[in-house]
C-alpha cells in the first residue's frame, strides 16, 4: 500500500527513529529497506498482549492500527486478558487473530464468571499498575499458562503490569517487547519500582516519545535492554482535508483537569474580545478521574462566553469534527505522546499547543507546521491562537504544513519500526548474539546477587530513587 | 447486530450520501428512510444503492422529524437491518446560510443506541436564534428570518401552555407576553425579553415558555429555533445561565428538537 507520505523525507524531528526503519531507497515502501538484513524478509509470528481488546481506549486503537499494518506481512495475534462483549467496540484488524483469556460475558457458556480465583488478588500483575483491581490470580493462572505455552517469535505487552508478566512468565524463545504507552514519570513510585526490577528481562522497551526514552535510559539501570522511541500511530483520515475557511477553533479529549480547559476557556475570552467572529468547540466527556464539565461550563458562564464556548460532548470518529475547525488547540499540562495533535494535523488542521511534556514537541514544529506556547500561559494561548486567527494565509499554509508533516505517523510507516526493531531483536536472538548472552547473565548475577547483600529488587530500587533525584 | 455502517456526507443544499461498509455478506439493494412515528406512504423514501453509495437527494422531499435508516438486503425484503454510523462529514451544515425558498435542513447523526438517523426540519418561514445576550434580568436575541418580512406591529410572543402543576396539583392557566421586534436588514432582527414579565409569585414548578416571532398584524406567528447548523440536539450544547430573582430562576435553553424557550424555575 504506497501512499504519497510512505516516500516523502522524514520529518527532522524523526528523522533519527525514522531512518533506521526506513533506511531504504523508497521505492518500494515496506520492504527495500537496505539497513535490514535478510532476517527481516521471513514473516514472524508476533503475539501482542491486550488488557482488554473489546473496550475503547488509546492504547486499543494504536495497538489494532498496528498489528493490521503488521499483519500484512506477518503472522499476528491479540492475545487480550479479558473479554467482555461478543463484537470489539473499535473495528477491529483484518486477518489480526482475536483471542482472550478471561471471559466476563454473562450469556457466555465459558464464562469464568464466580471463578473463586478471581476474588483473589492478583500476585504476578504488579500492584502498581492502576488496573490491579481488575487483575487476580486467575489472571495469574490464565497469562502464565499462555506464556509460557507460547511458540511466537516475538511477545509484545502493551501496559507496565503485562510488561512484568511477560518479563517474569515467557518461556524460551519469544523475543520479550513491552511498550511503554504513558511515561515513565507519570507512573507512582511503587511501579516505577516494580518496572525497574522486572523490565531487566526484557529485550526491548519502546516509549511513545525519545523524551520517555531518555527517561528510561538515564533514571534506570536496565542493562542490554534497547530502548526506542517509536510515536503511535494515525491512519489517514477517511474525510477530505479542512479548508481553513471557518471560523472555529476545536479542542477534544477528556474533560479532565490535566488537560486544562480552563486555561483554554480563559485564553478564549481574549482571543473573543480581538477577533468576536471566531468560536470554540469542545468535544469529550469526564473519565473515571473525573468531571470538569459543571466546573467549565460555570467558567463559561462567569466569562460570558455562552455564544462562544461549546461543550459539545464526546463524538466518535473524530476526523469529521476536527475538519469543522480551523485551528485546533491543546493546553494540556502532560501529554504522554499527544495523539489527538496528530489526528487534527493529519486533518490538515494546525494545532496551537502547550510545550509540554513529553509528546508535543516531537510532534509540531513550531512556527512551521503548528506552534508550541509555553505551559499554563494564558496570554501565550491567547496569543498562538489569534496569531494563526488574524492571518489567513498563515493559517493556511500552516495547515498545509501540518498535512505534510504528519503523514510521518502512518500507520504503514510507523509499523515498520516496530518491525526493525523486532526484526533485528528476533535476528540478534537466532545468532545467538546479544541476547541470550544478557539474560544469561542476567540470571546469573540475580542468582549472586539474591545470595548477597542485596537483592536485585533493592538495587533497582535505589536506582529509581537516584534517577529522581538527579 | 448489523455490521453494516453507514458514511455519509452532507451538502449545504439538503443533499445527503450515504456509503455502506462492511456489508460484504448482504451488499444490500436499498437504504430505507422512515420516519419516526410516520403511518402515510410519504413516510417512507427508499433509495436505490449503486455499489455501497445511496443518494438523499435534495429535491426528494422530506418532511420534518426524525427518520430511521435501515439497510434492505433483497428488494422487497422487510427484514431491514439498521446501519451502524460511521464517518459523517456534515461540515457543509456549519454556520449554513440557507437559499430561496422553504428552510430545509437534514443533519444525519447517531441515535443514542448507536444507530444512524437524520434530522429533518423543514421551515417556511423560519426565524432562526442567534446570538443572546444577557443581562439585567432580560435576555437580547439576534436572529434571521427567512421566507417572511418583518413590518408594522411585529412582535414575538412567549406563550405559556395550560397545563397542571406538578408541585402544588393546581392548574396552570394558559398565558402570553408580546414585546416589539427590531428589524433590520436581509431579515436580521432582535428583540429583548424582560423575565420579571414571565414570572409569577408563589411558583411551585418549572414552567417553559414557547417562543414564537409574530412577522406583522395577520401574519402567521414563526417558531424561534436554531436549525442552521450540524447540531440536532442543543439541549445540553448550548446552555446558557440563569437570572437570579427573589423567589425564581430564569434563563433561555433550547430543547431536543432545537427550539427556543424561557425557562423559569422556582427558588428555594
Amino acid at each position: 500500500m504506497l501512499r504519497d507520505g510512505a516516500t516523502t523525507a522524514p520529518h527532522p524531528a524523526a528523522a533519527d527513529g525514522a531512518a533506521r526503519a526506513c533506511g531504504g531507497t523508497g521505492r518500494s515502501p515496506a520492504y527495500s529497506r537496505s539497513s535490514l538484513t535478510r532476517e527481516t524478509s521471513q514473516p514472524m509470528h508476533i503475539s501482542f498482549l491486550l488488557h482488554n481488546a473489546y473496550g475503547v481506549g488509546g492504547t486499543i486503537r494504536t495497538t489494532f492500527n498496528l498489528t493490521r499494518a503488521l499483519a500484512e506481512r506477518h503472522d499476528v495475534e491479540i492475545v487480550s486478558v479479558f473479554r467482555h462483549r461478543d463484537e470489539p467496540t473499535l473495528s477491529p484488524p483484518e486477518g489480526v487473530l482475536l483471542r482472550h483469556l478471561v471471559d466476563l460475558r454473562k450469556n457466555s457458556p465459558d464464562h469464568d464468571l464466580g471463578h473463586p480465583d478471581m476474588a483473589r488478588p492478583a500476585t504476578v500483575f504488579p500492584r502498581g499498575d492502576g488496573r490491579h483491581k481488575q487483575y487476580s490470580r486467575l489472571t495469574d493462572t490464565r497469562i502464565a499458562e499462555h506464556l509460557r505455552s507460547l511458540s511466537a517469535d516475538v511477545v509484545v505487552g502493551t501496559r507496565p503490569g503485562l510488561n512484568c508478566h511477560i518479563a517474569r512468565q515467557t518461556g524460551r524463545g519469544p523475543v520479550r517487547v513491552g511498550q511503554e504507552h504513558l511515561t515513565l514519570n507519570t507512573h507512582s513510585h511503587r511501579l516505577r519500582r516494580e518496572i525497574a526490577h522486572r523490565y531487566v528481562l526484557l529485550d526491548a522497551v519502546t516509549t511513545v516519545t525519545e523524551a520517555d526514552a531518555r527517561a528510561y535510559r538515564t533514571r534506570l539501570r536496565l542493562p542490554g535492554v534497547r530502548i526506542d522511541a517509536v510515536p503511535g500511530s494515525v491512519p489517514e483520515p477517511t474525510v477530505a482535508p479542512a479548508d481553513s475557511a471557518g471560523k472555529w477553533v476545536v479542542a477534544a479529549g477528556r474533560l479532565t483537569s490535566v488537560k486544562r480547559y480552563d486555561l483554554l476557556i480563559t485564553a478564549f475570552a481574549k482571543v473573543v474580545a480581538a477577533r468576536p467572529d471566531w468560536r470554540l468547540r469542545i468535544y469529550g466527556a469526564g473519565d473515571a478521574t473525573g468531571n470538569e464539565r459543571d466546573a467549565l461550563r460555570a467558567l463559561i458562564d462567569e466569562r460570558g462566553l455562552y455564544n462562544h464556548v461549546q461543550l459539545m460532548g464526546t463524538a466518535n470518529p473524530l476526523e469529521p469534527e476536527w475538519v469543522k475547525g480551523s485551528i485546533a488547540v491543546v493546553t494540556s499540562s502532560v501529554e504522554s505522546f499527544g495523539m489527538t495533535i496528530v489526528e487534527a494535523m493529519r486533518c490538515g488542521v494546525p494545532v496551537v499547543s502547550t510545550d509540554c511534556p513529553h509528546g508535543p514537541a516531537e510532534i509540531i514544529e513550531d512556527g512551521v507546521d503548528g506552534r508550541l506556547v509555553p505551559v499554563g500561559d494564558v496570554d501565550a494561548i491567547a496569543g498562538g491562537l489569534l496569531t494563526l486567527i488574524e492571518d489567513d494565509e498563515l493559517r493556511r499554509r500552516t495547515g498545509l504544513a501540518a498535512l505534510k508533516s504528519s503523514a510521518r505517523f502512518d500507520p504503514a510507516r510507523i509499523a515498520e519500526r516496530h518491525e526493525a526493531l523486532y526484526a533485528d531483536l528476533v535476528a540478534r536472538g537466532r545468532n545467538g548474539g546479544r541476547r541470550e548472552t544478557v539474560l544469561g547473565t542476567v540470571r546469573r548475577g540475580r542468582g549472586l546477587l539474591l545470595g548477597g547483600a542485596h537483592t536485585v529488587r533493592e538495587l533497582a530500587a535505589a536506582a529509581v530513587r537516584k534517577g529522581r533525584t538527579a | 447486530m448489523s455490521a453494516v455502517v453507514g458514511h455519509c456526507t452532507a451538502d449545504a443544499a439538503g443533499t445527503v450520501t450515504f456509503e455502506l461498509a462492511g456489508a460484504r455478506e448482504a451488499a444490500g439493494t436499498e437504504l430505507v428512510l422512515r420516519r419516526r412515528g410516520g403511518t402515510t406512504p410519504a413516510d417512507e423514501v427508499r433509495l436505490p444503492l449503486t455499489g455501497p453509495r445511496a443518494v438523499l437527494d435534495r429535491a426528494t422531499p422530506l418532511a420534518e422529524g426524525r427518520w430511521d435508516i435501515v439497510h434492505v438486503a433483497e428488494a422487497g425484503d422487510h427484514d431491514a437491518q439498521p446501519v451502524r454510523p460511521g464517518t459523517r462529514d456534515v461540515r457543509a451544515l456549519v454556520d449554513r446560510v440557507p437559499g430561496a425558498g422553504p428552510v430545509t435542513v437534514r443533519v444525519p447523526y447517531p441515535t443514542a443506541d448507536g444507530r444512524l438517523a437524520l434530522r429533518c426540519w423543514v421551515r417556511a418561514p423560519h426565524a432562526e436564534a442567534g446570538a443572546i445576550d444577557l443581562a439585567d434580568g432580560a435576555m437580547t436575541l439576534r436572529g434571521v428570518l427567512y421566507g417572511a418580512e418583518a413590518g408594522d406591529g411585529a412582535g414575538v410572543e412567549a406563550r405559556r401552555n395550560a397545563s397542571r402543576d406538578a408541585g402544588s396539583g393546581t392548574a396552570v392557566a394558559p398565558r402570553t407576553h408580546r414585546v416589539p421586534l427590531t428589524g433590520g436588514a436581509d431579515g436580521a432582527f432582535s428583540f429583548t425579553l424582560p423575565y420579571e414579565e414571565l414570572a409569577e409569585p408563589a411558583m411551585t414548578a418549572r414552567q417553559l415558555w414557547d417562543l414564537w416571532l409574530l412577522p406583522g398584524h395577520g401574519a402567521d406567528p414563526v417558531r424561534l429555533s436554531r436549525i442552521l447548523d450540524d447540531v440536532w440536539d442543543r439541549k445540553s450544547i448550548h446552555v446558557y445561565p440563569a437570572y437570579r430573582a427573589d423567589g425564581w430562576l430564569a434563563a433561555p435553553c433550547y430543547s431536543a428538537d432545537n427550539n427556543l424557550h424561557v425557562r423559569l424555575d422556582p427558588r428555594d
